[in-house]
């Protein structure tokens, strides 16, 4: 058995057992600076009812599993919001920023820890996004160019614009 | 009596081990399950190293232990091809296996003795390609392909020399944001064996791994798995063929799949574990039912044991 454990051990020793590091590309600060520069905000507590839930779900087509989200509001009706999306394994960090119209103005990355498809935070790749709203649903493929080897995320985050989108139309334009 | 081949093993082993070492850390595709795959292949030019022990124990009689242990590197030629190479080492430990259960009794110990080996047992290489996505198409394919050498026999480690081709098909549906998987792999092997003395051994295994994952919390992973596994037999002695059995074949010009020899089902629980770098996977699959070869109780206990508890860690570079 001597053996046996060499080869397991041996194997254990090729993997260096490094600590797992999440890849923080912006802080919340800096994203909303990067969103809106100096733009004065107030962060509005936003807590969905079941109605409001299902009718994100409906209209984006996609899960909300979060009853709670983190949205700041410009004196001009725009939004700064920073929520989650599914990863491989973890969650996505995103900061997306909706102006007074509903339209997407930005979207960043702001932490990534799964260990490959973080090019999913290269800016060329989110502008894509910049410009539309809840009036077409968007798919990979179609309105949005996919990563190859970086699908998952790409699918979730193409999930994420659409499900933002529907609460800005369901919910945020409202308050 | 085939040629030992433990100097062509060596070789295998300071090469793969090289490789190993040498690789610098960059990214991961992972077992969620024992034996089934989801279709995912490995990003362009990322490698992972894997190490898997399966265990399987109990034969139905006597003490039976055997450890099927892979250490093996993945690496991404395309985002869509995915190579991998692994070394076979077999563990057995076994005592008072009873008679009649002869492909552990006879081949090596007679007697129903004990044997504890440890070996170098072959080596594997393999490709997947992936077709469809789970994550933008209707549901996931992948195929795969691969070619394994092995010159010890699986059941009690006897002297053999084995080649063997198989295809897999890899099929995956997600659901729930990609958090519930379910994946299926229909899987064709192809043996030829030959045994001390002048036993030819033709034998098409066929393999029907289902299994379900559900992520309940971020890196957590619990999940069900199924695995039928059955084998068409051919023996060959001295160039006559065992009389009253339908030969399997396949030679290009003569394809056919004889009559079944013995069949085993298992089925049980999975965990998996996922850090950025790296994950680990345990779970434990019994045999419900079986029939075939050497069976007792509904049960088949030659080809098969009464359960199977695996281990797999891979690290992504």
């Amino acid at each position: 058995m001597s053996k046996y454990a060499a080869v397991l051990l041996g194997g254990l020793l090729l993997a260096p057992l490094s600590p797992a590091h999440a890849d923080v590309f912006f802080t919340l600060e800096q994203a909303r600076t990067k969103h809106w520069q100096e733009t004065p905000m107030v962060e509005v507590p936003i807590h969905f009812t079941e109605q409001q839930m299902d009718s994100i779900e409906d209209a984006s087509g996609t899960r909300v599993f979060n009853d709670k989200l983190k949205a700041w509001k410009t004196k001009t009706g725009g939004w700064f919001i920073v929520d989650q999306v599914i990863g491989k394994h973890e969650m996505i960090d995103m900061a997306v920023s909706i102006d007074s119209q509903g339209v997407v103005k930005a979207l960043d990355v702001m932490k990534y820890v799964e260990s490959y498809g973080d090019e999913v935070k290269h800016p060329k790749w989110l502008a894509q996004f910049t410009g539309v709203d809840g009036t077409q649903h968007l798919k990979l493929d179609h309105q949005i160019d996919n990563i190859s080897g970086a699908t998952l995320s790409c699918r979730h985050i193409t999930d994420g614009v659409n499900r933002w989108a529907h609460t800005w139309q369901q919910v945020l334009k409202n308050l | 009596m085939p040629m030992k081949k433990a100097t062509h093993n060596s070789l295998l082993s300071g090469v793969f081990l090289a490789i190993a070492m040498v690789s610098t850390p960059v990214l991961a595709g992972e077992n969620q399950w024992i034996y089934a795959k989801g279709t995912d292949t490995r990003p362009e030019g990322s490698f992972e190293f894997k190490i898997s022990d399966t265990i399987r124990v109990g034969k139905g009689s006597g003490d039976y232990v055997f450890h099927d242990i892979r250490p093996e590197i993945e690496y991404g030629i395309t985002d869509s091809l995915t190579i991998s190479a692994e070394l076979v080492y077999f563990d057995h430990n076994f005592s008072g296996i009873e008679a009649g259960n002869d492909p552990v009794r006879e081949t090596q110990e007679g007697n129903g003795g004990s044997v504890n080996e440890f070996q170098l047992s072959g080596y594997e290489v393999a490709l997947k390609y992936n077709i469809l996505s789970p994550y933008k198409d209707m549901f996931g394919l992948s195929l795969g392909l691969a070619y394994e050498h092995r010159d010890r026999y699986r059941l009690d480690g006897a002297d053999i020399d084995q080649d063997s081709f198989t295809t897999t098909v890899y099929l995956q549906k997600d659901f729930l944001d990609d958090t519930l998987i379910f994946v299926l792999n229909p899987k064709a092997e192809f043996e030829r064996r030959k045994s001390p003395g002048s036993v030819l051994e033709e034998e098409i295994s066929l393999e029907l791994m289902a299994a379900v994952s559900y992520r309940f919390m971020p890196k957590w992973t619990i999940g069900l798995e199924y695995r039928s596994q059955e084998d068409h037999l051919s023996v060959e002695e001295n160039g006559e063929f065992e009389p009253g059995v339908a030969r399997s074949s396949f030679d290009l010009s003569d394809v056919r799949l004889g009559d079944r020899f013995q069949a085993g089902q298992y089925l049980g629980p999975t965990l998996h574990y996922a850090e950025q770098r790296w994950w680990a996977t345990g779970g434990i699959l019994w045999q419900f039912q079986g029939g075939g070869g050497f069976s007792k109780g509904g049960k088949n206990f030659d080809e098969h044991e009464k359960y199977h508890a695996g281990f797999a860690f891979g690290y992504e570079f």
